[in-house]
């Protein structure tokens, strides 16, 4: 099951500058764990003990996922992730 | 009758949105800053050169929109968003244009537009992407349904990832647009959360959806009223 997932640019030290990597798994967390074991760190930097940081996002297409089972959130070969953080500068 | 803009911050990203709007018809501009022009900003601050080093942004970029671009000056208010000072700020605008480089800022003019009710467009950039979050109160998702509360630990911002200074141009851009849109007979359609990569060439356009359980918008908020507690995060110091 591939499912592809965007890498913000601040992320992208953890991928080797890959701007999107492609993993399995059938839900959105089993997806984000495969993510973590082919680029150890992003677990650290996407979740806590009650899922997704308060201060990123996740996205199954456009659909945020708190809005669907969150990390339960079943995925499908094909489907596409994208990580999105706060940020904050510009100054 | 004009519509007052508030710009709070008007640095990388909030200059080229002050350019952008700065010719528009029956718009009002209010520049909220009291950080000065430093050399290492120049590259993105395109109005400027060496010698409004040391200059405040505001003045200097208020100056410029008058003199060179025939515009209406600007108001100037050299000071920062503070708990105390920020719903006075706000009440007395139509729009708040949100360009500041922190979060502590950045959450602090979010609630004090939703308490207040008042449209707001909120930029950020990092790097090579950049975020543009337009909120019309009541009727799309504010800035609290979308990133919840202050980042705690390893959040990015310039003073760790630098920011790329067309990305800044781009981000501002967008935000002036939103303001358009926001002035326009159809302003909820402003509301949505714009996401660009620089390294992809790509803006990504998401519209939000409120959270049942957000602190500041929904039926049983908590958030009442600006508390100073709530905001404390470093300044970005790039």
């Amino acid at each position: 099951m591939a499912i592809s997932i965007r890498i913000p640019a601040s992320l992208r030290t953890l991928t080797q500058a890959k701007e999107e990597v492609t993993v399995d798994g059938a839900t959105v967390r089993a997806a984000l764990a495969d993510l973590d074991a082919k680029f150890p760190g992003f677990k650290d930097r996407l979740l806590d003990d009650k899922g997704v940081k308060r201060f990123m996002n996740v996205y199954l297409g456009d659909e945020d996922i708190r809005f669907l089972d969150g990390l339960d959130t079943p995925v499908k070969d094909g489907d596409s992730l994208t990580i999105v953080p706060a940020i904050a500068g510009g100054r | 009758m004009s519509a007052r803009v508030l710009l709070v911050g008007v640095g990388g990203i909030g200059h080229p949105c002050a350019l952008a709007l700065a010719a528009v018809p029956d718009i009002e501009l209010v520049f909220l800053d009291d950080d000065r022009v430093e050399r290492s900003n120049l590259h993105r601050l395109v109005a400027f050169d060496e010698a409004h080093v040391g200059a405040p942004k505001a003045h200097a970029l208020a100056e410029h929109i008058e003199r060179e671009l025939h515009a209406t000056r600007p108001v100037v208010i050299v000071d920062r968003a503070t708990p105390d000072s920020v719903r006075a700020h706000v009440d007395d605008a139509d729009i708040v244009v949100e360009g500041s480089d922190n979060f502590a800022t950045k959450f602090l003019v979010a609630d004090a537009c939703g308490l207040a009710g008042k449209p707001s467009v909120h930029g950020a950039a990092v790097g090579w992407s950049g975020t543009v979050l337009s909120v019309v109160p009541a009727r799309s998702a504010c800035y609290r349904c979308v990133f919840e509360d202050l980042p705690v630990g390893d959040a990015v911002d310039c003073a760790t990832a630098g920011v790329f200074a067309p990305v800044t141009a781009m981000i501002g851009a967008v935000m002036a647009a939103h303001v358009r849109e926001m002035l326009g007979p159809e302003p909820a359609r402003a509301a949505k959360l714009s996401h660009f990569d620089a390294t992809a060439g790509m803006f990504r356009h998401r519209t939000m959806q409120r959270r049942s359980d957000c602190p500041l918008c929904c039926e049983a908020r908590v958030i009442t009223a600006i508390d100073a507690s709530r905001y404390s995060a470093p300044l970005c110091s790039h």
